[in-house]
Order: C-alpha cells, then structure tokens, then sequence
C-alpha cells in the first residue's frame, strides 16, 4: 500500500478566493440590552393622568385597559415600576409618619458618629486580660432550686407566706449557702458568665422569677470585686451583659402584659394594673436588696420599667441612682457604675442629658481618692504601678466623656477641659476628652491642648499617649492651617525626650501620619530620621516592628508621589532598620504594593527606580528553592508591576538597558523573566512600528539587540512550556523585525525544547494533547514563513519537527502523532503553492525563494507522501487492542484525514478520488463515528458539484447498526 | 383532684374601711362534685405575743396575749349541694367595717410580737371518706385618712462626742459626717431620703447602712413588753466613700412590715432609723432617730 500512497496538493489562488469569499457584513451594534433599563416612550402615566379629570368610575375603567393593554403590549413596561422601588414608594406612603418621628427622635440624639457599647464591648474584651486567678462567688443554684420547689408545693400558702419565704430565699442567698469558687482562670471566668446567662434565661423561663432575680443580684455583686484589676473592665462588661438580659426579661414580660402597646408607645395611664402591680413589685424587691452595689446596678437594668410607672420617671430614678453612686467608695468601682448608668440613659433616655454631667463632675471628684489609702493598698497588693491603674479608668470615662459629648456644644467641651485641668492628675482625663469629642473642636484648639498637656505636671499617666490620642484626632480633622506646624514641632519636641522606645514609637507612629498628611517630604524625613535616631540604640527595633511598617505605611498613604517619598535621604536608612528578613520583604511588598497601585502612572524618574530596584531586589533575593509558591507569585508580580511601569518614553536604548539591568537583578523569578521577554519583545515591534518596516542601521541593530535579549533570557526560565511559548512569540516577532538569522536560531532552539519537552515522562509537565496538537498547529503556520537557510536542506526546520515527532523516544501516542502529521500535511500543502497565503513584509518566505521551483515541489511530495503513509499506517492497523478509546481515536483520525484530503487535496485526480474513499471506509469501520455529521459532510459535497459530486456518488453511507 | 381557690377582684388587694371586699370562690373540678355546704368566713385580727425576753419561757407559750377581733365576718356561700363538673365560681361581697362602733381597722402589718392581719377562709365541707376543701387569702387594708407626714429636717452630726456608748470610745476613730434627714414624720408611699457627707475619717470607711427598726409594745398584766427588732438594712454607703461629696439616703418602706405608727391601750408599733457606720478596722458606730410613719 506503502508505494502506491500519492498525495497530490490542490492549488489555491489566494488572492482569487480572497475576492469571491463574502465579506462578513458588519456586525450591527444594535440599542438593545437584556440589561439595559427599559424606558417607555409612549407613558401610560400620561393616558391616567388625561382620563383622571372625569369621574372615578371611568378612572377605574380605563385603569383596567391599561393594565390589559400593558400586558399586551409589552410584558417589560410593567417592570418599568421594578419592585423594590415599589416597596420603597409604599414604605414612603404609609408609615412614612411613624417613621419619621422614630428616626428624627434617635438621629438627633446618637447617630452613626456616636460608637455604640457594642463595639467597643469587644475591644474592652481584647484588652482587658489577666493571667491571674479570678473568683467567683455563688450561692449553690441547687439549694435555692430545692426551697423554690418547696415554695411551689405551698399553693395555698398566703401572700405573707409566699412573700416572706422568697425574702427568705434572699437572706438565704446573702448571708448562707455561698460556695466560692476559686482559682478559675479567665476563660473558665467567661464561660462561667456565659453558663450563667443561660441559667438565668432558663430560669425565668420555668417561671423562676426569683432565681433570675438572684443570680442577677450576685452577678452584679462580683463587680464589687476589685481584686483583679487588670480582669475588672472585661469583667464588667460580662456582667452588664447579663444584666441587660435580666433588664430585656422583666420589660419583656411587663409589655406582653400591656394588651398591645409596643416598647415605644407606653402610656402608663393605660397601662394596666396588673402590669403595673408587677412593675412595682419588682422595683419594690429590688429597693430591698441590701447591698449598695447589686441594688444600683440591678435596679439601673431595669430602669425601662419605669416608663410603665409613669412619664419621665425614667429620668427621675437615672438622677437618683446617680446620686446614689456617689455611696460608692472605691472610685474604681464608681466610675464603671457611672458609665452603666450613661449607657442605660443613653438606650432608654436618649433626650435626657441632665445625669451625663452630674455623673462626670461627680466622677472628678471621686478621681481625687486615687492618691487614698485604701486604694494605693489595693495597687500595692496586686503590684501594679499608678499608669496601670489609671489606664483601667479609661474605658468607663471615655464611655462617659463620650456620651456627653455627642453633638455636644463646643461650650461644653470648653466647661469640661476647664474643670479636668483644675482637678490636678488629670492626663488621663484630658486623653479621654480628646478621644471622646468631636475632632473637629479638638483640632481647632489642638495647639492649645498641646501647651495644656504640656504643662501639666503628672507623672503618673504618661503624656505621650495623650499626645497620641489626640494624634488620631489632628488626622481625622485638620487643625487650621497655621497651627500645624507648630503643633508638630511642640509634639516633636516632647517626643524627642521620651527615652522608653516602646512609648516612644508608639506616640511616633501616630504623629508621623499627622506628618505625612500635612507636610513636605522635607518634614517627614526630619521625623523618619529622628525615629531611627531612637530606634537604633539597643537595637530596639527589633522590638517594634510593627509599628515601623505602620510608619511606613502611613507615610505611603498620604505622600503620593513617589519621587518625593524616594528623594527623602531618610526612607531607605529607615527600611535598612528591617533588620529581620520576613519584615523587611513585607515592608517592600508594602512600599511595591503602594507603587503598583497608583492607577495609569508611568515613570522614569531615576531616583524612584534605583529605590524602587532596590526594594525589588529584596524581595526578589528573599524568594529561595523553599519560598511557597503564594510568596514567589506575590513577588514575581509586584516586581512585574514595577517593570511595566517604568517607560522611558522613545529613549528605546535607556529602556532595554533598564531591562538588561532588571534580567540581571531578578534572574531568580520565572515570570518576571518572562515579563521581561515580554517587554522587549514589545520594544522591538514598537520600534518596527515606527520605522514602518524601513529599518536603518541603528534600528535594526537595536532590533537584532532586543532579539538577542530574549534570546539568551529564554533558557533561563525553569518552566519549560513557558520557554517554548515566549520562543515562538520571539521568533514571529524577530521574523517581522526582518532578524532571519536570529529568527531561525530561536526556531531551531525552539524545536530542541520541543523535543526537550515530549520526552519527559508523561506525568510531569507533559502537555496534554489538545494544548499540544494547537500550540504545534500555531507553530506550524508560522514556520511557513521562514525562508529556509541556503546553508541548510530544503524545509530543514520542518524536518527537524518531523524527526521530533517521529522519534522513538518521545513520549507521545499514535492518535497524537497522526493528528500532528495530518497538521503537517496541511502545511506542506501551503508550502506548495505558489504564493504564500501571507507574508511579512520584506521576507522573503520560501515561496519566493524557490518559485515553485519542480525540485522544491518534488521534496514537498516526497515528504507529502511519506506523513500520508505513516497516518495510513497508523488507520489501517489492526485493532490492536480491543481498547474502544483507541478505536475510536482511529475514527477520528480517520474522519479528519478525508476533511484533510476533502480541503487539501487535488480530487480530479483519480488517484486522490480513491484514497479518499478509501479513507472514508477507515473512518466508518468501527461506528464510532456519528452518522448524522457523516451524512452532513455528504451533502456538503453534493453542494460543491464536480469532482466532489462523483466523490460523494461513489461513498456508501453506512448506517449505525 | 377538685381544687379551691379564693379571688379578689383587687389586683392590689388593698381595701378601706367601709368599702365592699369583692371576690368569688373558684371552684374546679373534673367531675361533679357533692359537698355539705361551703361557708366562707373572714376575720381581721390584730395578734399580739409577748417576748420570751420579757416574760418567761413558758409564760411566753401560754400566757400569750388574747388577739384583738377587729372584724369579722361569715357566711354559707352555697348550700350544700353538688357542683357541675369543670369551672365554678361563687361570688361572694361583703362590707369592711369594724365590729364595734367606735373602734377603727388597724393597718395590716406584719411583725415579729404583733400582726395585723386579714384573711378570707372558706372550706367545703365534704360527706364522708373526703377531706375537706379549705383556701385563704390575705387582703390588705389601708386607712382612708390619718396623720399627714410634715418636712421636718433633721440635722445630725455624727463624731467621736456624739456617741453615746463611753465604753468603747477609746477605739473609735476621729471621724465626722454631718448630713439631714429630710422628715422624721414620714409618708409610708414616699422613700425614706436624706443626705450626709463624710467630712473627714481618720479610718477608711467600711460601709455606710441605714436600719429601719420597729418597736413593738405590747401590754399585759404585767406591764408593757417593749422590743426593738430590724426590719431592713440597707447600705447607703460602701467603701471608703470620697470626703466632701453628698451621698443620698434612701429607702423605700417595705409592705407589710411597716405600717403607720400606731398607738393603741394595749399595744404599740412604732419606727426608728439607725445610721451605722462601720469603719475598717470592724468599730462601728450608731446614731438614732425615732420616726413616725404616716399614711398620707
């Protein structure tokens, strides 16, 4: 069979066919999107509108066409009302009143700039921790469990009864029965609150009132505890948690008494007596308790029953139990009831402010008992030192300060900062003021607090962090353009002499934002210097990482301008004080990060890119054979990022010697080579572009220099598939920049790597055989224009493919193989015709070259024939295997070499017309092949007429069995 | 199970003198039930004991005082009969008046040696084989017009020479609180209030509290049998309170365990506050102030 395969090419006149073939008529942008909001030209609301002056009764009529209408006409016009603003048109319509009143009632007294309690609860969680031993302690619930089951039995027992037995329960809980738990740890601490909300909850939902009631009373007594401090806000927000759910119990049960009325709507002259029986009874319980503490706190988490009462009684017992605080001895203690009290005015009371300043003033007066005996005992015994102590205060304050100066008067911060400045310790307070009023009273009296803070003479609190706090301040708002300066340089000052360093970067990191935001680079490098004039010593760096990457950060953020950031003598000495190599590389992603995130920004400032190299190249050097691939990935695009930004405008030398330089620096990252390939190859085809294809000397040097470059950066990338990628998009492009020379070098190293390729074993970085198939198709066609080296064969290079593909060694299967042949057969057909389907300027592609030379044409079929024979070979072999897959790859095969022949072949040849039926006989062998797309390929001859007529005369159609 | 039950159309519970108590006798049942009659019977009694203190032990038990009647009242609510199976209620009123001319209702109060009380009782009597069915339930009463309460502020200042007790003033500390009761003559609806300051205290404050004390008298043959027992301590102050700031007194008066003082031939209940203060080292001192309780 071998001697008798033929393969007789047909002629194609490209240029004719281009002229006959239809143009595609241009795609038509129509005004239609699916997505697009339909407007209704011809408005139904108008027609209403018209017919609306009659009476109603024609109204509804014609209302009831339109809808008709609407449906009829278009099903979208109805949507031209969409849903949601429907709903938002009724919401609007009817309870627009209550809604209004409700919202306009609660924004005007806290709205979003005012921090809720719950947000800040977590923060107080975080930073309010202990190692220590906490204790709890507890009447044993199964006691008072087993008296409430007795008091239960007693039915008919008389109120008296009833009242002094649950009296009774309370003694018992106060003065007997209490077990204490000790030793527990933090945690067992919180899960012990969190048991006993559940208990509490449980408790009242079994109607044991009385339980709930007690175990809110103990919860309440433990905040009386001071005996660890470093636990005691954490602990008072466990505590007030469960007594809002106390609070949220009782009101609960009092308003599902109230028939109807809502939490917002209580009228107490309608309340019900029942409901207000109970009210009161509660309120007269609670008024029993013994103890201070407990009765305050108990009575203030239910302080929303008093509404039932009457109106404003709320306000009334807010006054009372503030007043009642000042019974309190331990400040500590007094502040955080002061605070619960705000913060329950603030939820039930919002429009009454009158209790916000008794309990601050009151509070400053307590603030004094710091310096008292019992509560310097209580600090020495638990070892901690005054700044300690007083930064407990802080959360209860800033709560206060806070709510009192929500939409607060400037006045009202004027009496306030007046009277903490008379009190004498008062840093502390002065920081919550800052922290808890508007930014904008305090940046425009910023300077004003700096000489303030200044002059206060404590030692205890330290002053930086009120200069921090009020750093946060000055950022949020700016102080009036003329006190910056000067505020930095008071600040500053101040800074400078603070030689503890974890203090010092602290307060240094807030005040360097304040810099950047506000001041030249000529500031903030004063100040980058400074810090790491006191950062230095001791090495004391290492210690506070963090907060220099913040600085830097900060510094990133609000100088944009990176010539400015660079050309500051002290930002590169500040990231050499990264001493540590994971902080360092993270610190220039950072700065990387920055850079690469300024949108359409180009530059070629040389200062930024000798820093901006040098930040690339640690992280580039920071990348080793262990780094995870996230890392390298990360790495390889910021540095990436970077390259492509750097343009030099038409100085294309600059340009390539930046890119020489970069391959040099970043040898180690795959996809920065590759990015680097990439952008020369870009450089080449722009310069090509320019010069229109007329190449001088200087420029085609250039050319052949950036062919040269990635020729020799390719083999320095690892990925393989990679390589073969970038060497075909360099050899088109050092085709079309007339680099011939060049060009076929990077082909021949390109089909070595091929080969380099197909012979590793299968499962590593094998190439699937559909990417395979189409990267060697694309490689193919524009092998067709490559002239051939006169030095070289005929079709030297296409050869060289063949030996690859035909070469034992590799690794690929017959099916593969044969599909590349049947490829290759195609191409060796365009190879013989005798103009080239298309051509690059100024190449001269073989067609060309050989003019259809018979010598040429004889070499094409002989190599025609041979592909053609072993594709036969491969079809016509036996089922070797009773693999289906493989048969039915053969099918396929098949199918595609009658396409082949069918598109490529010369079928008025008699010889042509046999093969083909011959292959069409392969192709149905095994009925793998569908027969509908067979009898679709039948019809399309019949269509072309001719030859292909008698060919699809002499194909039998083999039906499915 | 047939069960018995007493309600008063009252949430409160709280009657005057010559209103009209209202209630019904609720009686439910699975079955029908038969029974010989259900009576109801209420009785106001002031009951008096006398001190074991005072008089001896034994004389305690069985000498004790004859209860004063102040009201009563009884009557057969049904006829004996059966009762249908389920719910049934049995109205029943009658007017609060006391039994002699000339005397009036105590308030209802409920101490240690005197109790003011008022109970409706009411029992089915049953045939035989059956227990009977008993319920009772307290009403309160209050007077309709008595003393009125007047602001008489009481100053007070409470230092080392007010003491009173001389044996243990060598370990009191040098101390001062000066502070005001706003009335001695107090309304029994209105809270208890007043103020004081710590003006300075050589030893830290433990806590403050306020006692209400009730004095009960009881007359005998023997005499009159005075006794002094607390009802509520209540701490207005705990910790070292902070020097020169005000600190409220305030006290809501419990129900039933103080009424309006009341002076009677043969008993008496009366109120007095205590301020105690405790200092560290577990001294304490005391001040005294009588007061009077009224009802408006």
């Amino acid at each position: 069979m071998s001697s008798e395969t033929i393969w007789k090419p047909k002629k194609f006149n490209y240029e004719l066919l281009m002229q006959t073939r239809k143009p595609l008529s241009p795609l038509k942008s129509t005004d239609f999107h699916p997505l697009k909001p339909i407007t209704v030209t011809d408005s139904i609301g108008v027609k209403v509108s018209h017919v609306a002056s009659k009476n109603e009764k024609s109204v509804q009529k014609t209302s009831k066409n339109n809808e008709i209408k609407e449906d009829f006409v278009d099903p979208l016009t109805a949507m031209s009302i969409d849903p949601l603003s429907a709903i938002v048109m009724e919401t609007k319509n009817e309870p627009k009143k209550v809604e209004k009143t409700e919202e306009d009632s609660v924004s005007l007294e806290y709205d979003d700039e005012y921090e809720p309690w719950s947000s800040r609860k977590l923060a107080i969680l975080q930073k309010y921790t202990t190692n220590d031993r906490l204790s709890v302690t507890m009447t044993s619930m199964s006691k008072g469990e087993s008296r409430q089951g007795m008091g239960r039995q007693n039915q008919s027992s008389s109120i008296s009864d009833k009242l002094k037995d649950r009296l009774g329960q309370l003694d018992d809980f106060e003065e007997g029965g209490m077990i204490e738990m000790q030793n527990l740890s933090q945690q067992e601490f919180i899960e012990k609150m969190h048991q006993l909300n559940e208990t509490l909850i449980q408790s009242w939902n079994s109607n044991q009132k009385v339980k709930a009631l007690k175990i809110a009373i103990q919860c309440s007594k433990l905040l009386g505890d001071l005996s660890v401090i470093q636990f005691y806000p954490s602990k008072f927000v466990l505590v007030t948690d469960l007594l809002d759910t106390f609070g949220g119990l009782v009101f609960d049960r009092i308003l599902s008494l109230c028939n109807g009325m809502t939490a917002d709507s209580i009228v107490p002259e309608e309340v019900p007596d029942t409901a207000r029986e109970i009210c009161v009874n509660w309120l007269l319980k609670i008024a029993s308790i013994r103890e201070l503490l407990p009765r305050i706190f108990v009575e203030a988490s239910i302080i929303h029953c008093n509404d039932f009462l009457q109106i404003g009684e709320t306000k009334s017992v807010l006054n009372r139990l503030t007043n009642m605080t000042c019974g309190i001895g331990d400040p500590l203690i007094a502040v955080y009831v002061r605070a619960y009290l705000c913060r329950m005015g603030v939820r039930y009371a919002p429009k009454f402010k009158g209790h916000l300043k008794t309990n601050f003033y009151d509070f400053l007066v307590t603030y004094k008992q710091i310096h008292t005996h019992p509560v310097q005992n209580k600090m020495a015994a638990q070892k901690l030192d005054m700044a300690v102590y007083l930064d407990h205060y802080i959360p209860a304050v800033e709560w206060i300060l806070s709510s009192l100066a929500h939409k607060a008067r400037e006045a009202t911060m004027s009496e306030v900062l007046e009277k903490c400045r008379k009190g004498g310790n008062s840093l502390m307070l002065l920081n919550c003021c800052i922290s808890a009023f508007n930014a904008d009273y305090v940046s425009s009296r910023a300077l004003a607090l700096c000489d303030l803070i200044n002059q206060q003479k404590d030692d205890i609190f330290p002053k930086d962090r009120v200069f921090q706090t009020l750093a946060k301040k000055v950022i949020k708002s700016d102080p009036p353009e003329d006190d910056r300066l000067p505020l930095l340089n008071d600040v500053w000052k101040l800074l400078m002499k603070i030689h503890h360093p974890k203090r010092y970067i602290a307060c240094a990191e807030a005040w360097s934002e304040f810099a950047a935001k506000n001041f030249t680079k000529k500031e903030v490098s004063t100040i980058l210097g400074d810090i790491i004039k006191h950062m230095l010593p001791d090495r004391a760096f290492e210690q506070h990482y963090s907060q220099l990457t913040s600085v830097v950060s900060n510094v990133l953020q609000n100088m944009k301008n990176f010539s400015d950031i660079f050309s500051m003598d002290k930002f590169l000495p500040f990231l050499d004080m990264f001493h540590n190599e994971t902080k360092k590389v993270e610190v220039c992603k950072l700065v990387a990060s920055a850079f690469n995130s300024i949108p359409d920004s180009t530059t070629s400032d040389p200062i930024v890119i000798n820093g901006l190299m040098y930040i690339c190249k640690v992280m580039h050097d920071s990348i080793n054979a262990l780094s995870l691939d996230d890392d390298k990935k990360a790495a390889s695009d910021l540095i990436s990022g970077f390259i492509l930004k750097v343009t030099f405008g038409k100085d294309f030398e600059q340009q390539l010697s930046f890119f020489v330089e970069c391959r040099a620096s970043f040898y180690g990252l795959d996809s920065v080579l590759a990015t680097l390939v990439h952008a020369v190859n870009r450089l080449s085809s722009q310069v090509n572009k320019i010069v229109k294809g007329n190449h001088t000397r200087k420029t085609s040097a250039f050319v052949r220099a950036c062919t040269a470059y990635t020729f020799i950066t390719i083999p320095s990338l690892q990925d393989k598939q990679l390589r073969l990628l970038l060497y075909m998009e360099s050899g088109q492009v050092a085709l079309t920049s007339q680099c011939i020379t060049q060009s076929d070098a990077i082909y021949k190293s390109s089909i070595s790597l091929i080969m380099d390729i197909l012979t590793v074993p299968d499962k590593k970085g094998g190439m699937s055989h559909q990417n395979l198939v189409g990267f060697l198709s694309t490689f193919l066609s524009s092998l067709l224009l490559v002239p051939d080296n006169p030095d070289q064969g005929v079709l030297y290079l296409l050869r060289g493919f063949l030996n690859v593909i035909s070469n034992t060694e590799v690794n690929l299967s017959m099916y593969t193989q044969c599909t590349i042949y049947l490829k290759i057969l195609s191409m060796l057909t365009a190879y013989s015709q005798n103009q080239y389907i298309y051509h690059i300027t100024k190449v001269d592609s073989n067609d060309n070259l050989y003019n259809s030379d018979p010598k040429f044409l004889e070499e094409i079929n002989t190599l025609s024939c041979t592909i053609l024979d072993q594709v036969l070979g491969y079809l016509s072999s036996p089922r070797l295997s009773p693999d289906k897959q493989e048969q039915k790859n053969q099918s396929i095969c098949a199918t595609n070499l009658f396409e082949v022949i069918i598109a490529h072949s010369d079928l008025k040849d008699d010889k042509m017309q046999r093969l083909a039926a011959v292959v069409w006989e392969l192709a149905n062998r095994n009925g793998f092949v569908e027969t509908k797309g067979m009898v679709r390929i039948l019809d399309d001859l019949k269509n072309k007429g001719g030859e292909y007529l008698r060919l699809a005369n002499s194909l039998p159609l083999q039906s499915r069995a | 199970m047939a069960t018995i039950d007493i309600k008063l159309d009252r949430h409160t519970k709280i009657y005057h003198e010559t209103e009209t108590v209202r209630g019904v006798i609720v009686v439910t049942s699975k079955n029908s039930l038969v029974h010989q009659g259900i009576s109801l019977t209420c009785d106001g009694v002031v009951a008096l004991t006398l001190s074991a203190k005072n008089v001896g032990r034994i004389e305690a038990l069985y000498n004790s005082v004859k209860p004063v009647y102040m009201f009563s009242y009884a009557t057969e609510a049904e006829k004996s009969g059966k009762l249908p199976p389920g719910k049934t209620e049995i109205p029943f009123e009658f007017v609060l008046k006391s039994k002699g001319s000339n005397k009036h209702l105590f308030e209802t109060y409920h101490g240690v040696y005197i109790t003011v009380q008022y109970t409706i009782k009411c029992v089915m009597k049953r045939p035989l084989l059956s227990k009977d069915l008993n319920a009772e339930n307290e009403f309160l009463v209050e007077l309709k017009s008595g003393a009125k309460s007047s602001v008489k502020q009481v100053p007070f200042t409470i230092n080392r020479t007010s003491v009173q007790n001389v044996n243990t003033k060598a370990n009191i500390p040098r101390f001062s609180i000066r502070g005001k009761l706003d009335s001695s003559q107090c309304c029994i609806l209105r809270p208890f209030t007043g103020e004081f300051v710590v003006e300075h205290s050589e030893t830290a404050i433990q806590s403050v509290e306020l006692q209400l004390l009730r004095v009960e008298t009881v007359g005998s043959v023997e005499g009159f049998a005075r006794e002094v027992s607390t009802i509520q301590n209540i701490e207005i102050g705990s910790g070292d309170i902070c020097r020169g700031l005000t600190v409220p007194i305030y006290m809501i008066f419990p129900r039933l365990f103080s009424c309006p003082t009341l002076d009677t031939t043969n008993f008496k209940i009366e109120f007095e506050v205590n301020i105690v203060v405790v200092f560290e080292d577990d001294s304490l001192v005391m001040e005294n102030f009588p007061i009077t309780i009224t009802r408006f």
